[in-house]
């Protein structure tokens, strides 16, 4: 077995899995290395795929050649879009999984199409590291501390612009030492993960597994400062114990949209996709006054009310005992049945996550109506582990102090399996173009826009990098605010670490009418062409639906209805639609339904559309404005304190994302743009400091 | 400007007074100052306010051969107080001290250039101020009141600056920015959580949001007067057609003969001045030359370009062109004016055709004379036409007078003091800049948009609300998107 690689993914979630797909195809040799590999790609929680903003991450995932889509599509057992009564701009395609079909889907995916992949089971005990030259004080081992919530104190390593270290290889518990140029870790819920159930404590990163024990004491020697996050599970109920006509029936969609270009794309030669696996409903209820005295009186038993949990959950996802503490005069909360996969009988019951003691959980499910005879397979149960906060990464999700360490998934302080996999694809990416050049270019935010407009030329070329790795830009792939939720994430997390694991809504997002599930392809096709992980048949489909929409749009721009009015205007107006269109004029029937679908959301959305680019012209030039990589705030005269500590603490890449830093104002943002134009006059008078 | 060096002014009126101010902020404002004192103080007990004496070394600058030189050595002030602020608690978030001297313009004068000599910077105009800003001492709007309180030359504005420096703008702004952030979370928790069991707002209930906000915002702006408008005296120009007697009616108000008049229509050549003092203060008042809107077409008016007013025309003649420099003149005048008074001959009470075009384009006026009373029948009890019979807004209001027998001209007075201080800063109107007014404005269209874009999707009524957001922010600061989900989560229970 060879001992060296290019890139080791370590961690086998979702995060992992993208990118140890992502450096495959980009023809670097990786190894995945897991605890056990065949829970790769497991779902730890909600067996579900999409939703709000996290189906449109999936859909980026995919046009950039990523991996989910496709394996979302394979196992989806109902499929839903969500918010259809409101505009496609806030559509989220979602999906119920068979979470075992879905990790095998991908276990499947990567064995089959990643040639370059070794999969190694076992526990990464260090990261080896030397010196990247620079000089830097050796920092004693801190280890994390087991309540380290408070992101905006550290100050050990605020020292330091320049990465101190490089990786060099990963040691596994068994002593075996794998040489490599890049490590990307995704340890998910596992950096010495304690799972709670009531009073109980179990040392496991889910149910029935290992923590990852070793690997945090590692990332703190390396200088990384963590965090510990809690998030919780509800109990899973089995399917025969259930009386479902005690419940509503939530069906699936009767035409389900896939994730994946690839099985959107045939639509164009009428060949419409339909799940390849049986379609199954959810159920509907809700919890009741009962339910609520009873958790009420055992509040004293959860772990999060007796002080047992410190850590900060999600308040988007919060517990059934946080709901009825918070929101005391509802009456009643949801409760989703929803099924884990065709074969097994678990119910996943979405709407219970718990953390109080087995005994009261079973109390809880008999005095829900139907479910007064289940039988709980497993119990809800909270899990806190460590993360590593994220103002220490690039938007390349590089970390700042270790070059060549990169970071993805919940590590980052994210939740979701969506997000996970949306870093994944860009870690894997940034690895292996840094393992290419043996360091990256500063972030800078015109890169990311010249990746794109590069993208046109590359085009042309028919070029396609995938064997020649040598042609790898050494700049990081960076995805902006107003390109990609992907972006959003990623921005998000740099310029202000989370309090609660962090989850994508669209409310995050400014640029929401631009970023949606229907125009993913046409937002980061090109971008993923150019990265290298868009193939060859997947590019000709893209453009040519690209090029059909193209020509149907200048054909109904020109056609004329009643009245001098294009076809084209017609389908601008609110009241109208495809098939009214039709009706008018029938010659359109032809036209293919990818097609149509994205003419008529992009003339609905057209005058939004430019007011909004208004917005983000107005948003990029404070984004073009770079801020140099060196810069040393601490001689900036008038520059407050507390935003110099931000500055140096964060490294903001560009006066746009310094802006975004919380606690930073736009006063700080004037004093620091008359510090830098200040600066580029008299270039004599700063260089001193290191490139 | 740079900040964080020490700078030093004199911070009361110049000139004689009963005391004079010298202040300095910056790190080392203590040092300096120590340097002078007598008997210096540890830094630990310059506390807040201590009387001191001043030890200043008069050395002549201009040198031995100068007889005042035998002056030289140490002058000794005492009874000065000295009032050290420190930088927690400074306006300027730096150290400041300030000093109390005897009321010397001279004494002052050496003083500061003692400091100056060991350090300290002259200050630019509004360092201070712009410290407390950069330091976030102040906000913006405050800084900008204590700007406009600097240059404040008259009472009104004096009164305006105050409000802008008490935050009053920021503080009326506020609760109409939370009503919006509150109607936009009411939306997104209608798009994020869409699954979720959450009562959402209704349309009809939406439109009624967002039109009160408008309003309430418009309101802000309708009971605002502009800044720049105190900071020079009021303009009121008399319009009207030839021999309406505008310069009738102008020298009577001046009390003066400022204007030559007579009967002879198009007597006034030129756009005419006088300072006239009203009872609520001195107004500059403008006599627009007669236009003739019978005679003349409308294009070459509107068009304030004289040379293309004459491509345009077909009379090239010198009399001509006279003509029409006259009447671009007077538009420019009622362009900038901030009251336009139409004057009508009180015997043809009609609105010239023209003038309504220019009206239309321009403004409408502030109010409507009826000149030459005396020559009407029964004037003083004669029922005057409303303004919209005169075709302009109904609301104008329209006086009758005769500037011969002074019937209605005390009415005019006031009637004009009322439209050119209007709105004479009682407690409850701000005074807005130009930049909070185009915010508010821009704001209010942003709302409109939301509004009408109901029939379209909450995601596009959402596009308004956030861009009213940023558009208040430029004077609030902005809003970021965990800011709004906090008010989501903390409004509904969300989450499966």
């Amino acid at each position: 077995m060879s001992q060296f690689y290019d890139v080791i993914v370590i961690g086998g979630g979702h995060a992992g899995a993208e990118a140890a797909w992502a450096v495959s195809h980009l023809g670097a040799t990786v190894a995945l290395i897991t605890l056990d590999p065949a829970r790769i790609a497991q779902m730890s929680c909600n067996p579900a795929i999409g939703g709000l903003a996290k189906g449109q991450m999936v859909r980026e995932i995919d046009a950039l050649g990523g991996l989910m889509g496709i394996a979302s599509d394979n196992t989806g057992i109902q499929f839903r879009m969500l918010n259809r009564s409101k505009g496609p701009a806030v559509w989220g395609p979602r999906t119920q999984s068979d979470k075992y079909r879905y990790a095998h889907e991908v276990q499947r995916l990567l064995h089959e199409y990643c040639g370059n992949l070794t999969i190694i089971a076992g526990e990464v005990a260090d990261i080896e590291t030397k010196s990247s030259g620079c000089v830097s004080p050796v920092l004693s081992a801190n280890s994390p501390s087991p309540n380290g919530n408070n992101a905006a104190n550290g100050s050990a390593q605020q020292s330091s612009l320049q990465p101190r270290s490089q990786v060099t290889a990963v040691r596994l518990a068994d002593g075996s030492r794998l040489a490599c140029r890049a490590v990307v870790v995704t340890t998910g819920t596992f950096l010495r993960a304690l799972m709670h159930t009531g009073e109980a404590k179990t040392i496991g990163g889910r149910v029935g597994e290992a923590a990852a024990t070793t690997l945090s004491g590692c990332l703190a020697r390396l200088g990384l400062e963590l965090g510990r996050l809690k998030t919780g599970t509800p109990p899973r109920l089995h399917r025969d114990t259930i009386d479902f006509s005690c419940f509503e029936l939530q069906p699936g969609d009767t035409d389900p949209f896939p994730f994946s270009y690839l099985n959107e794309y045939p639509a164009l030669q009428g060949k419409h996709w339909a799940p390849p696996l049986t379609q199954v409903p959810c159920h509907l209820s809700a919890t009741n006054a009962r339910v609520h005295q009873l958790i009420r009186d055992n509040l004293h038993r959860a772990p999060m009310y007796s002080g047992q949990i410190a850590s900060i959950g999600p308040r988007y996802c919060p517990s059934l005992e946080d709901k009825i503490v918070r929101f005391a005069d509802k009456s009643a909360h949801h409760i989703f049945l929803e099924p884990e996969g065709l074969d097994t009988e678990e119910i996943y019951c979405n709407g219970l996550s718990t953390s109080l003691p087995a005994d009261v959980q079973e109390q809880i499910i008999r005095l829900i109506p139907g479910l007064r005879d289940a039988r709980i397979l497993r119990y809800g149960y909270a899990v806190e582990y460590d993360m590593v906060w994220p103002n220490q990464i690039r938007s390349s999700l590089e970390t700042k102090i270790v070059s060549g360490l990169f970071l993805a998934g919940q590590i980052n302080g994210t939740s979701g399996y969506e997000e996970a996999a949306a870093q994944g694809l860009i870690a894997g990416v940034n690895a292996t173009r840094y393992a290419c050049h043996g360091q990256l270019a500063p972030c800078d935010e015109s890169a990311s826009a010249s990746d794109a407009s590069a993208a046109v030329d590359y085009i042309n070329d028919g070029e396609y990098r995938k064997n020649n790795r040598a042609s790898l830009p050494n700049t990081p792939l960076i995805l902006r605010r107003d390109q990609a939720y992907i972006g959003v994430l990623i921005d998000d997390l740099i310029t202000k670490p989370p309090i609660e694991p962090y989850r994508m809504f669209t409310s995050r997002a400014e640029h929401r009418l631009h970023l949606r599930a229907d125009n993913a392809d046409q937002r980061l096709g090109p971008i993923g062409r150019q990265v290298g992980l868009v193939d060859d048949a997947r590019w000709q489909q893209f453009c040519a639906i690209d090029n059909a929409t193209q020509q149907t749009t200048q054909l109904l721009r020109n056609l004329h209805i009643g009245g001098g009015q294009s076809a084209y205007d017609y389908l601008r107006r609110s009241d109208t639609d495809w098939n009214k269109l039709v009706e008018q004029l029938p010659e359109l029937a032809s036209i293919a339904s990818p097609v149509a679908r994205r003419i008529v959301i992009t003339a609905r959305y057209e005058g939004y559309i430019r007011r909004q680019n208004t917005e983000i012209a107005r948003f990029n030039q404070l984004e073009s404005k770079a801020i140099p990589h060196n810069t040393d705030y601490s001689i900036i005269t008038g520059l407050r304190n507390e935003a110099k500590q931000k500055f140096k603490k964060f490294t903001p890449a560009s006066l746009g994302q310094a802006l975004r830093i919380s606690g930073i104002t736009p006063a700080d943002i004037t004093v620091l743009a008359i510090h830098l134009s200040t600066r580029d006059r008299n270039p004599a008078k700063n260089n001193s400091s290191i490139t | 400007m740079i900040t964080g060096d020490t700078i030093v002014a004199l911070s009361s009126t110049p000139g004689p007074a009963a005391r004079c101010i010298v202040r300095l902020s910056g790190p080392e404002a203590v040092r300096f100052v120590q340097q002078m004192i007598e008997n210096p103080l540890p830094l630990a007990e310059f506390s807040s306010a201590c009387r001191v004496a001043i030890r200043l070394e008069t050395k002549n600058e201009n040198g031995p051969e100068n007889k005042s030189a035998a002056k030289t050595g140490d002058l000794r002030v005492p009874g000065v107080w000295l009032y050290h602020f420190a930088a927690s608690r400074s306006y300027t978030d730096e150290e400041v001290i300030e000093l109390h001297l005897p009321g010397n313009p001279w004494l002052a004068r050496q003083v500061l250039d003692r400091l100056i000599h060991a350090g300290a910077r002259q200050a630019e105009a509004g360092e201070f101020t712009a410290r407390a800003y950069f330091n976030h001492r102040i906000d913006l709007t405050r800084a900008e009141g204590v700007a406009a309180m600097v240059s404040a030359v008259s009472e009104r504005q004096r009164r305006a600056a105050r409000q802008l420096l008490a935050g009053e703008l920021s503080d009326r702004l506020r609760p109409i920015r939370e009503q919006i952030i509150q109607t936009l979370a009411l939306l997104e928790v209608g798009i994020d959580f869409s699954d979720e069991d959450v009562t959402f707002i209704a349309t009809d209930r939406l439109l009624e949001r967002l039109t009160g906000a408008a309003a309430e915002l418009q309101n802000l702006i309708d009971h605002s007067v502009r800044l720049e408008r105190l900071s020079h005296e009021p303009t009121i120009v008399l319009v009207g057609q030839p021999n309406a007697g505008k310069s009738t009616l102008m020298n009577a108000l001046a009390g003066h003969e400022r204007a030559v008049v007579s009967d002879i229509a198009g007597t006034t050549r030129d756009v005419l001045s006088a300072e006239v003092d009203l009872p609520a203060g001195r107004v500059v008042l403008l006599d627009a030359a007669g236009i003739d809107f019978d005679n003349s077409s409308v294009a070459p008016l509107v068009d304030m370009n004289p040379s293309a007013a004459a491509d345009q025309s077909s009379d090239r003649s010198p009399q001509a062109a006279i003509e029409r420099d006259m009447r671009s003149r007077s538009l420019r005048a009622i362009k900038q004016a901030d009251v336009v008074v139409l004057v009508i001959d009180g015997q043809n009470a009609v609105i010239p055709a023209g003038f309504q075009q220019i009206l239309a384009i321009e403004q409408s006026p502030d109010l409507i004379v009826l000149t030459k009373g005396d020559l009407v029948a029964g004037a003083t009890n004669w029922p005057l036409p409303c303004g919209a019979t005169l075709g302009a807004p109904a609301s104008t209001p329209v006086l009758s007078v005769s500037a011969l027998t002074g019937q209605g001209m005390e009415q005019l007075r006031h009637q004009l003091s009322s439209s050119a201080f209007g709105l004479t800063l009682a407690d409850d109107v701000l005074a807005l800049n130009a930049r909070h007014v185009r915010a508010i404005q821009a704001a209010i269209h942003a709302l409109e948009l939301a509004g009408s874009a109901a029939a379209d999707g909450t995601e596009m009524v959402a596009l308004g609300l956030r861009e009213a957001l940023n558009e208040l922010g430029s004077i609030l600061g902005s809003v970021s998107p965990d800011e709004l989900l906090g008010e989501i989560f903390s409004q509904f229970c969300i989450g499966k």
